[in-house]
């Protein structure tokens, strides 16, 4: 079935057969190896992505069901020098993550929340429902969740 | 079936038997669990230490690790909740565990040794090489910042590569808490010899003798002559120093409080606090040590009160949805953790760093499931096995309750 | 494991995704949220022959209140009940207090409310609400729209009165008047897992006697269900002085509720770590509990409305 992807701001126009996920796509297709595959179950979130702004599991939507849509992926979070998004710089300085096989996930989920929400710094609420949305075997989450603070304070004092 | 590297794998096993038999032995002595565990520590001038079993401790002071443990808890502010609580028949119980465990860290005889060099290149840059590879233990953050300070040089002048057997010939790898403890030491001990050869070069240099030659932050220097080390690669060709370096076996030690309440009802166990102190001699890097012991924690909790496989009669793991079985903590089961370190070193290397990073799973699980027999006052601890689901607690619950004292 | 492959079909309108349903030599699959679809796809426990992807069908999306009822559309998301003024009263408490429970942000994004009754999970949050309120499935079919009844809806695990050829087109549930107060109690081992049992309570209290009760219980059967020899227990009853909680003395009628709807409501199947003897305590606590705090809430919306017209 022949769609049109808008992946990070490029469009794709793609055959794919109806049975293949999101994520195979992004990975296998346009070789955006950023989304990681983990339980294929959607519980774990390593491979969330954003589809028309929203957090989205790329394992539990199939690429047609994308034909039209825009996806963000974690190599379009990146200015476009290269310059680190506010979440990566928070990551990195927070030591938000060990193996970092989940880290593309949590800063997608992260991202979409920030996005959707300028005043996420002051809803501690609201960031433990985007930490609690995907699972990290290294960390225990904590610095992930003071990471996801930081971007947001640093989001809110710059907007300001 | 995947199996893939675990936290403490093997160590959880002997510290919940060790733990849970000195928790039962106090009851039965009608002692509180933390004097018994006191009254037995190996004193700190005891040593090295041999151990019965065969095991030569390096190094320890378990007390203190135990004490700071008990001071940032508040455990006489706990105690005396707990002791309300019983009291009061519409309160939930709460129980405080304790779990003072000793673990083995760097291998054993034979798997005590990596692989390592520096190369030092014309633009004054070193390139370290390695023969273990991270899975999230910092090796990137932590190697280049330890050469560079043996170095005198700034960090960003030193590359790790590492896991690329075209880099590097042997190697070990990252497990039994050993890349501070063993790949560290061999980059100190890989700088030592880079600065060695770095003298002997200045010295045919200039035709001087060798221990007339002083390194300065990364210069050689003698009398008014000085050079920096790209010049020095530059007027003396390649430069590589590499080494296999053999480190001695460690016993990293710590102490882990936990506090539960437990709704009797319905089995639930909340933690209200857990505080872990480890002793892993010299620390290298206070923010990646203590960001693995917390992981590491929830690893324990996760351990402790979810995950497990449960199988049916013919032995098939029941795991028809995955992670929505084999339950792993999320954020939302986190409780409020303290981790802090005391630092007894590691004679057994020139840094005295011992293995971290594995703690949590090896310590926390005993002391959460001492938690919920102090709360429960569960005679026959054999009721209490791991995980502590609802329904296994709440049976528990309904068990008897043991006496003070009683044998 | 990957799904298995299947033709699939976009329609545009209700017309044209009852035409795809209609053939009735392909096995079909309505994707709307898809969120417990493609994983059983992805184990192929499920390998439909035809994936009808109602997602583009306009006319499916949106809730609003009509009359006393609010109606659901098959393509509104978990994620719009998240805000308790998204649905009016009473109602719109229950459902954002439930809301929460059903997985996480980027699940509630996707997945649906009609989805979840068109699944017929036992662990259904939102099918044990519509058993417990009497919620209407609009299913539409060749054979013209029928309305069912939630009460006699589920047949079992993944079953339902719903034909194969049918498309669930919303769901309704009746409002909750302001003498109702509601509440929605999850237990379950982490976050990230179904519910061992789960139970949902609506008590309508006039001059402090109960009038009405509706229990819902989650995961205490092999389908969703209504604890009614629960409920008539309750009614004609005192609320009285609400104990402080969470335990309740055992001769409160909320307790007593419990106890009726665990041995006489529920019939839980074993589970792994939660057999149907622990489930019947889970059940029996759980339902004293919520019925406590719902009876709390129908005391506090009293207590908002007479500082009101104070």
């Amino acid at each position: 079935m022949k769609i049109t992807l808008d992946v990070n701001g490029t469009r794709h126009a793609l055959d794919v057969e109806p049975r293949r996920l999101l994520a195979d796509v992004l990975r296998d297709d346009l070789k955006l190896t950023g989304t990681h595959l983990g339980c294929q179950h959607g519980i774990c979130g390593a491979c969330t992505v954003l589809m028309d702004g929203k957090a989205i599991r790329s394992c539990l939507v199939l690429a047609v069901q994308c034909d039209g849509s825009s996806v963000r992926t974690v190599e379009g979070l990146a200015g476009p020098d290269g310059e680190p998004h506010a979440l990566q710089r928070a990551f990195s300085a927070e030591r938000a993550l060990q193996c970092g096989f989940c880290t593309p996930g949590f800063l997608m989920v992260a991202a979409g929340a920030l996005e959707a929400d300028p005043g996420l710094a002051d809803d501690p609420e609201a960031v433990e429902s985007v930490v609690g949305s995907n699972i990290c075997r290294c960390t225990g989450y904590e610095p992930i969740r003071r990471a996801i603070v930081c971007a947001a304070r640093a989001q809110r004092d710059t907007t300001a | 079936m995947v199996t893939y590297p675990y936290r403490g794998a093997g160590r959880p096993e002997a510290a919940i038997a060790i733990e849970r038999t000195m928790d039962l032995l106090a009851r039965r002595l009608g002692m509180d669990p933390i004097e018994l565990r006191r009254r037995n520590f190996i004193p700190p001038d005891a040593f090295p230490y041999e151990t019965p079993t065969g095991r030569r401790y390096d190094s320890g002071n378990y007390a203190a690790a135990l004490d700071l443990a008990l001071d940032t808890l508040g455990y006489e502010k706990w105690r005396a909740e707990r002791d309300r609580r019983r009291q009061d028949p519409d309160a939930l119980p709460l129980g405080i565990g304790v779990s003072c465990y000793v673990e083995r860290s760097g291998g054993e005889t034979g798997g005590l040794h990596e692989f390592g060099s520096l190369t030092v290149h014309e633009d004054g840059t070193v390139t370290a090489r390695c023969g273990a590879a991270p899975s999230g233990q910092s090796h990137e953050t932590v190697f280049p910042a330890l050469v560079a300070k043996v170095l005198g040089i700034e960090e960003a002048r030193v590359r790790l590569i590492e896991g690329d057997t075209g880099e590097q010939p042997e190697g070990l790898g990252s497990f039994a808490s050993r890349s501070a403890q063993v790949a560290g030491a061999m980059f100190q001990h890989a700088a030592t010899l880079l600065i060695d050869e770095a003298r002997a070069r200045a010295a045919r240099l200039w035709s001087v003798p060798a221990d007339q030659v002083e390194w300065v932050d990364g210069t050689v220097v003698h009398g008014s002559a000085s050079t920096g080390l790209g010049d020095l690669v530059r007027a003396t060709g390649p430069f590589r120093v590499e080494d296999r370096y053999e480190a001695g076996m460690a016993f990293p030690f710590g102490a882990h409080v936990a506090v539960t309440e437990v709704d009797p009802e319905l089995g639930t166990v909340r933690i209200l606090q857990l505080v872990a102190v480890d002793d892993c001699g010299v620390v290298l890097d206070p923010d990646v040590v203590h960001g693995q012991a917390f992981g590491s924690a929830v690893q324990g909790i996760g351990q402790a009160l979810y995950e497990g496989m449960a199988f049916d009669d013919d032995g098939v793991p029941h795991l028809p949805g995955g992670f929505l079985d084999y339950l792993l903590p999320t954020f939302a089961e986190i409780p409020p953790i303290d981790i802090k370190d005391t630092c007894t070193p590691g004679p057994g290397t020139p840094p005295g760093a011992k293995g971290a990073g594995e703690s949590g799973c090896i310590g926390t699980p005993a002391a959460i499931v001492n938690a919920v027999a102090d709360a429960l006052r569960i005679a026959d601890p054999d009721l209490l096995q791991m995980p502590l689901t609802p329904d296994s607690v709440w049976r528990a619950a309904r068990a008897s309750r043991h006496e003070e004292g009683a044998r | 494991m990957k799904p298995a492959p299947f033709d699939y079909a976009v329609p545009r309108t209700i017309a044209e995704a009852v035409e795809a349903l209609g053939d009735t030599g392909r096995k079909a699959q309505v994707l709307a949220g898809g969120q417990s679809l493609i994983l059983e796809m992805h184990l192929q426990r499920v390998r439909p022959d035809l994936v009808v992807d109602i997602n583009h069908i306009p006319e499916l999306d949106g809730m609003r209140v009509e009359g006393d009822e609010l109606r659901v559309g098959a393509l509104v998301r978990h994620a719009a009940f998240e805000p308790a003024t998204a649905v009016p009263g009473p109602l719109g408490t229950l459902l954002s207090k439930t809301v929460v429970n059903i997985a996480h942000p980027p699940i509630r994004s996707r997945g649906t409310m009609a989805g979840s009754f068109g699944w017929a999970h036992p662990a259904s949050e939102w099918c044990a609400i519509g058993v417990a309120l009497d919620a209407t499935v609009e299913v539409t079919g060749p054979d013209g729209a029928r309305a069912l009844p939630a009460g006699d809806y589920f047949l079992g695990p993944h079953r339902t009165t719903r034909r194969p050829q049918e498309l669930i087109t919303a769901v309704r549930l009746p409002l909750l008047g302001e003498n109702t107060g509601v509440s929605f109690i999850e237990h379950r081992r982490t976050h990230f897992t179904f519910a061992q049992v789960a139970v949902a309570a609506a008590l309508t209290v006039h001059d402090g006697v109960i009038a009405d009760a509706r229990i819902g219980l989650v995961n205490s059967a092999d389908r969703p269900i209504r604890a009614r020899a629960a409920e008539d227990s309750l009614i004609g009853t005192e609320t009285g002085p609400l104990p402080a909680g969470p335990r309740l003395p055992g001769e409160h009628p909320f307790a007593r509720a419990g106890r009726i709807a665990a041995t006489q409501d529920a019939a839980p199947l074993d589970q792994p770590y939660a057999d149907a003897e622990y489930k019947r305590q889970a059940i029996a606590v759980l339902v004293g509990r919520t019925l406590l705090e719902a009876a709390a809430d129908q005391r506090a919306r009293l207590t908002a409305r007479e500082g009101y017209h104070r």
